[in-house]
């Protein structure tokens, strides 16, 4: 019996938007706490970092409202955090939101009184990237909750967004740090080459998990049809080019061109960092969109014939 | 309800005035208190948005299927008196020129279907009410050529419409082609059939699908279209030759087999009392069929007798089945010979030949098997008709006609003159088609019923001889038609010969509710209410597809009070009656009201007076007094829903009781037939014509007129070779018919949207592969009289030889609900043409014409 | 109390008169169906025949989409029955992807049945419905609090469907379930429907 090879129609494209915004935005934050943790370095980094997360995970959130048929009922969603990914979500995102915009006020912009408080910062940097990471995470465990979708059913999904939450937000904070610079005057050229180190294998990682990911998913009839679906069917050219070539290999390449120039000025990072992060951040909204877009539903059982469910509204 | 059975009483619920919900009535005993998913979409008909809504008058002249009408509004006075001037022209002149068509969309009018009329002539021909008072023979079924399965029954049992599964005794039931009701969810019949299924009722659906009543059967066996009667024929030759066990007192004492035939193939007749003769064989002569005298009937050999060498008619039966071996079906019909073997030996062993049954103290032949009531997808065919009769000499080989368990016709049982009752020649007497339409030169019907008296409908006859009407020999011109929930634009082959007839026709009035083809050609549109605006009563006369004990004998009224009419619409019989009245044949002798009187068989003060109008209501309330006495009224129909009494149970609910053991006979040797071809042929030569259509083939033509069913290799699959499939038909649960505009009905196409199978033309998987064709892909289906194009389906529901295609969409206008024009319509592959198109005997068209398939955008 | 339904696939002929008499009696809107009757096939050519499997909502005993809703719109009664409180309900979709029978629907904006314009029914639907809220099968409970049956019960043709309480030892569907061995589809989900199947065969 033929499956119906429809993916759901349910989720469009704000869901995606809001993952990639909420995975880069926590990503961002992550790095900015844990350059401000276990680095020497000059706080642009962190700072950098710090101010991008909480607004970017806002906008996302944003989309996500955006995406609710009935807004105003929102208030509700925090109701049922001990089964609903939602709930807990919805609670993740705000206690980050507020902390995050917090740590901002406070250390980043308009003030900078954390700075002289050193400890106070370092257990909000704790704090909030525990819930920075949540925001990256959680979406994935929500995704995964989902059986009826076998081809979000895996726990390599979270991880998934993990790694390109942190990819994306090495890039963003470099791009962020190349309009800071130009902006200010902080020479902070050799940081750049080391976020496109950290990147540049991160990349490498990404696209390991991508592969066992489409991999792993050929259990499945469901996600067999999916990733038959990205790789080879209607979501292939944004699969391959819009991911893998824009979010991986373009980057990659960048990264490792970065390499080999032996002084470069800070004139080319600051160039090279912005080819990495255009294209790489683009890449990785289509990553999402393809995952989100590609979800198959599972055909039921019926007396050992596979029949497929029809496709909702 | 509005459908062609009137099975069901339904509940209608409304919520301020809007009809929100259709419930069965579950006091009714017909449908067990259910509707069908058409009765419930017909919620979507009445609130369709692209209903006619007022009467219209063209003022285009030029008639097109796409050519615009030009329509204006008009009020009924005008529309009425428009029509009504028209046909009291017509009627003053020559009457026969105005054409009365009516069809399933107004089945529920008293005034224009022929069920009505049958009864008060005691069964000798069907009539319209209306056209019988205006006074023309030019009645048509719009519907019908596909569907010829009376004759048969009309013949052999003398019943009408057609002959039945008795559910109550049968164990096994051989299905040719037909549904039982599960297939297109009548309520009521699917029940018992379901029923009787858990009780142990084998069935053996014969089909070149498998389908949903194929599902729940015992086997299912497919079978290369337009061959059913090749396997009947082995099956017949498997009993006589290899299984040899009949039921010889049957075929003795309750079948003209006995009867000697001359080697002129007619009776031999006593020469003093004129009767057919029969062998005794203990006495060793001849006597005449009722005399008292006899001990035996001689069913086999060689006799002398009045000097001639004479045969019982049973014995030249024998004889013309030997070739017909299972091996050589299998040759034409692709059934293996082992499964004709085995059920043909099921067969007999479930008939139980021999086996009584006793109900109210009175012992009745019990035969629990069947050869079904065979469906208009086996009928349909050149030599479709030979089929049904072989059939029913299949079941009267074991004794199954008319006893508990066997088929049995579906008029209610009584003693009256039409149910069993012999004629002189101890024959049942035939009824309607089997009695057919006496000849005429030059013929009065305008759809050749005088060159095909036996046939069902032959719409396409008119459409043929107001083309031609010289080689048709028509006399007269047609100058009008009146349509009655009729769509022969639609509901027919040959589209474009009828465009031409309609075109050629100067006055076409349509009493429709949708703009159809038809209203697309007509000069006054006359919108009629949906069925659910209609307050009528229908009257149960018949049980269809089969019968249990909770219906047998049951005589019903149903009512339901009309939901006030949403637009300018009035319904089909206040128009009716109107226009009788407007056009002067509504009083006086011989007009509508006297014609009502002796069609409802009205007597003493419930009869019409003849110089008065009387509403509607009160003529449905007289016919009701007259059936179930005078304490009952329309008004309690209306208010309960139904009305119903049982006036034969147990044992008088068989027609048996009223003919028991030899006092009737059934024909299996079908000597009226022959009658018949040679009364025919005889006409002919007398006036020195040839049947139109059939010059140089008379000898084929007369093929058909045999008295024992035989093979015919039908020409209608001589085409040439690159046709290389076989192109069926069957209906569907969303589109049993186009009645009722369910080709434009919402709640229907959300459904057909997520089916599926129904938008889709089917293919076995070793025809799609040979041709290099996929799930999904869009094809043609092209015969050689046109073709169609829709989705392909690849399925294992289906024969190798075979391309299926569900119910007939794909046609539609412009002023019609934009999806009616989706789907495929396998009307355009079908041709009425003589030659290759139809069956003589039936006038039935061929429904399985050669067809091949391709991709779209390939050349051919 | 724990209504449930029983629907004997042996006597379902596929014809979709339920699915219809649901859209009427709880005024459905276009495009979705509480009801549905898949139809297939067994088999190969000529060993073939179709079968039928209507589903609605399995009002589980352990439903995912209760689980999952995040405003707590979606509940289980305590005679059974899921339901969900429309106006509690923010349109997140969740739940819709969470059912893995597929039973859930919701609509963005209200389409007309027939493109020509709005008929009474498209009224009657618009007060009964509310946009992008979910919508499902509720086991017709208007009319069972008035002690009917729900409508894919009362209208099935072939009377394959059967409702009633579970936890009475006498009640039909229990006797059925029992002697005719119900079976729940994709029972390994563990979400324990309340709808059971007696076999084909």
């Amino acid at each position: 019996m033929e499956l119906v090879s429809r993916s759901q129609r349910v989720w469009g494209w704000k869901i995606p938007f809001y993952l990639f915004l909420g995975g880069l935005g926590g990503g961002c934050y992550l790095i900015g706490i844990l350059f401000d943790l276990f680095s020497s370095a000059n706080p642009l980094v962190s700072k950098v970092g710090v101010l991008l997360g909480p607004p970017i995970v806002l906008i996302g959130t944003l989309f996500l409202l955006a995406d609710l048929e009935r807004p105003g009922q929102v208030i509700r969603a925090v109701l049922r955090p001990s089964t609903s990914w939602i709930s807990r979500g919805i609670i993740i995102l705000s206690v980050f939101i507020v902390l995050g915009v917090l740590h901002i006020l406070l250390w980043v912009w308009p003030s900078d009184w954390l700075s002289d408080w050193a400890i106070l910062r370092k257990v909000l940097d704790v704090i909030n990237g525990v819930f920075a990471l949540m925001t990256i995470v959680y979406t994935g465990l929500l995704l995964g909750a989902l059986r009826p979708i076998p081809f979000w059913c895996t726990p390599i999904l979270p991880l998934l967004f993990l790694i390109s939450a942190f990819s994306t937000g090495l890039m963003a904070v470099g791009l962020g740090m190349t309009i800071w610079t130009w902006i200010g005057s902080d020479s902070g050229h050799s940081l750049l080459r080391m976020l496109a180190v950290y990147d540049t294998v991160l990349i490498l990682f990404e696209a390991l998990i991508v592969y066992f990911y489409l991999q792993g998913g050929h259990l499945l009839e469901a996600s067999r049809a999916s990733i038959h679906k990205i790789l080879r069917g209607d979501l292939a050219v944004t699969f391959w080019l819009g991911f893998v070539l824009l979010g991986l290999a373009l980057p990659f390449a960048m990264g490792i061109i970065e390499q080999t120039l032996s002084s470069p000025g800070t004139g080319v990072s600051f160039v090279i960092a912005i080819v990495i992060a255009v294209p790489g951040l683009t890449g990785g909204y289509f990553l999402r969109h393809v995952i989100v877009m590609g979800g198959i539903r599972a055909p039921m059982n019926v007396e050992g014939v596979m029949v497929s469910p029809l496709p909702e509204t | 309800m509005g459908c062609m059975q009137a099975d069901c009483a339904t509940l209608v619920h409304l919520k301020n005035g809007i009809v929100t919900n259709i419930e069965g009535n579950p006091d009714c005993p017909t449908n067990r208190g259910k509707v069908c998913i058409r009765g419930i979409s017909a919620i979507m008909g009445l609130y369709n948005p692209y209903r006619i809504k007022t009467p219209l008058k063209r003022t285009n002249p030029r008639k097109g299927l796409d050519e615009d009408p030009g329509w204006v509004d008009i009020s009924w006075d005008e529309a009425l008196n428009l029509v009504a001037e028209k046909l009291r022209n017509i009627r003053q002149g020559d009457p026969r020129r105005l054409v009365v068509w009516e069809g399933w969309g107004c089945s529920d009018s008293l005034f224009i279907t022929p069920k009505e009329v049958e009864k008060s002539t005691n069964y000798t021909r069907p009539g319209i009410i209306f056209a019988d008072a205006f006074g023309t023979p030019n009645q048509v079924g719009s519907h019908g050529p596909l569907c010829s399965i009376h004759f048969a029954a009309n013949l052999v049992h003398g019943q009408h419409p057609e002959y039945i599964t008795d559910l109550e005794h049968c164990r096994y039931l051989i299905a040719p082609g037909r549904t039982v009701g599960p297939n297109v969810a009548v309520p009521g019949a699917t029940d018992r059939f379901l029923d009787t299924i858990e009780k142990g009722l084998k069935v053996v659906t014969l089909d070149p699908r498998c389908s949903a009543e194929g599902s729940k059967a015992h086997r299912w066996v497919p079978i290369r279209p337009g061959t059913e009667l090749a396997f009947a024929l082995g099956m017949i030759h498997c009993i006589l030759y290899e299984i040899k066990e009949v039921d010889a007192w049957f075929l003795k004492n309750r079948t003209n087999g006995p009867y000697l035939i001359g080697p002129d193939g007619n009776y031999v007749r006593d020469t003093e009392s004129g009767k057919p003769m029969v062998w005794d064989p203990l006495d060793e002569r001849a006597k005449a069929f009722s005399d008292a005298t006899i001990r035996d009937y001689a069913l086999e050999g060689v006799f002398r007798t009045n000097g001639l060498e004479a045969r019982p008619g049973f014995d030249l039966i024998k004889d013309r089945m030997r070739p017909y071996t299972p091996e050589w079906a299998e040759e034409i019909t692709s059934v293996p010979a082992e499964t004709i073997r085995t059920v043909s030996r099921e067969f007999v062993d479930h008939a139980q030949i021999g086996s009584t049954i006793t109900i109210d103290g009175f012992e009745f032949p019990l035969r629990p098997a069947q050869f079904g009531g065979s469906g208009r997808g086996t009928c349909s065919h050149q030599g479709g008709m030979y089929f049904d009769l072989a059939g029913k000499m299949i079941n009267m080989l074991v004794g199954a006609v008319e006893v508990p368990g066997g088929i049995t016709g579906n008029r209610n049982p009584g003693p009256g003159p039409w149910t069993l009752e012999p004629d002189e020649d101890g024959v049942v007497k035939p009824i309607l088609e089997a009695i057919g339409t006496p000849f005429k030169f030059p013929p009065d019907h305008a759809d050749m019923g005088e060159f095909y008296p036996h046939k069902h409908t032959a719409p396409y006859m008119v459409a043929r001889s107001i083309v031609d009407p010289e080689r048709y020999h028509l006399s007269y011109p047609i100058e009008m038609f009146l349509l009655g929930g009729a769509n022969s634009l639609r509901g027919t082959s040959d589209q474009s010969l009828f465009v031409e007839a309609f075109r050629k026709v100067p006055f076409v009035v349509t009493i429709t509710t949708s703009f159809d083809e038809t209203a697309q050609m007509a000069d006054v549109v006359l919108p009629d209410s949906v069925f659910l605006e209609r307050q009528m009563a229908r009257f149960y006369l018949v049980v269809h597809q089969s019968i249990a004990d909770d219906v047998r004998g049951l005589e019903l009224v149903m009512a339901r009070r009309g939901v006030p009419p949403l637009h300018n619409t009035r319904s089909v019989d206040e128009i009716l009656l109107e226009l009788a009245d407007r056009a002067g044949f509504l009083t006086g002798s011989g007009g509508l009201n006297d014609v009502v009187n002796r069609t409802f068989m009205l007597t003493e003060h419930r009869k019409l007076d003849l110089d008065r109008r009387y509403a509607l209501d009160e003529i449905i309330d007289r016919r009701i007094k007259q059936i179930f006495g005078d304490d009952h009224s329309f008004e309690e129909a209306l208010t309960h829903g139904v009305i119903y009494r049982f006036s034969a149970r147990g044992k008088a609910g068989y027609n048996y009781y009223y003919w028991p053991e030899d006092k009737t006979r059934h024909p299996i040797y079908f000597e009226r037939i022959k009658r018949a071809g040679d009364t025919l042929k005889e006409n002919l030569k007398k006036h020195n014509i040839s049947v139109p259509g059939w010059e140089g083939e008379e000898d084929r033509f007369f093929s058909y007129y045999e008295p024992i069913p035989h093979w015919i290799p039908s020409t209608a699959y001589q085409s040439p070779p690159e046709y290389d499939l076989r192109v069926v038909n069957w209906k569907t649960p969303y589109m049993p018919f186009g009645a009722g505009d369910t080709q434009e009905n919402a709640w229907l196409w959300e459904l057909r949207d997520s089916d599926p199978y129904e938008m889709f033309i089917q293919l076995n998987p070793q025809a799609a592969s040979m041709r290099n064709l996929k799930d999904g892909d869009w094809i043609w289906v092209e015969s050689p009289h046109g073709r169609t194009k829709g989705r392909l389906k690849v399925t294992n529901l289906i024969h190798p030889e075979v391309v299926g295609i569900p119910a007939c969409y794909g046609r539609g206008t412009a002023l019609m609900n934009p999806r009616a024009k989706e789907g495929s319509s396998y009307n355009d592959l079908i041709t009425s043409h003589e030659s290759t198109g139809i069956d003589p005997l039936s006038g039935s068209i061929e429904n399985s014409p050669k067809v091949k398939v391709y991709r779209v955008g390939e050349k051919q | 109390m724990r209504y449930g339904m029983v629907i004997d696939l042996k006597r379902c002929i596929g014809c979709e008169t339920c699915t219809v008499a649901c859209k009427a009696a709880n005024q459905v809107p276009l495009g979705i169906l509480w009801n549905r009757v898949f139809k297939f096939e067994r088999g190969t050519y000529p060993n073939s025949r179709m079968a039928f499997f209507p589903i609605n909502c399995m009002h589980c005993e352990d439903p995912e989409c209760v689980k999952v809703c995040p405003t707590g719109a979606s509940y289980k009664r305590e005679d059974g029955l899921v339901l969900v409180d429309t106006g509690k309900c923010m349109g997140c979709k969740y739940c819709i992807l969470a059912c893995p029978y597929g039973a859930r629907n919701s609509f963005q904006k209200f389409e007309p049945f027939y493109g020509a314009g709005k008929t009474p029914l498209d009224e009657l639907a618009t007060c009964k419905h509310m946009e992008g809220v979910v919508q499902k099968c509720d086991f017709c409970q208007d009319r069972v609090e008035k002690g009917l049956e729900p409508a894919c019960v009362a209208s099935c043709v072939g009377r394959a469907k059967h409702f009633g309480d579970l936890d009475d030892p006498g009640s039909m569907v229990t006797l059925l379930i029992n002697q005719r061995g119900g079976f729940q589809l994709n029972p390994e989900l563990g979400t324990k429907p309340s709808l059971f199947y007696l076999p084909d065969h």
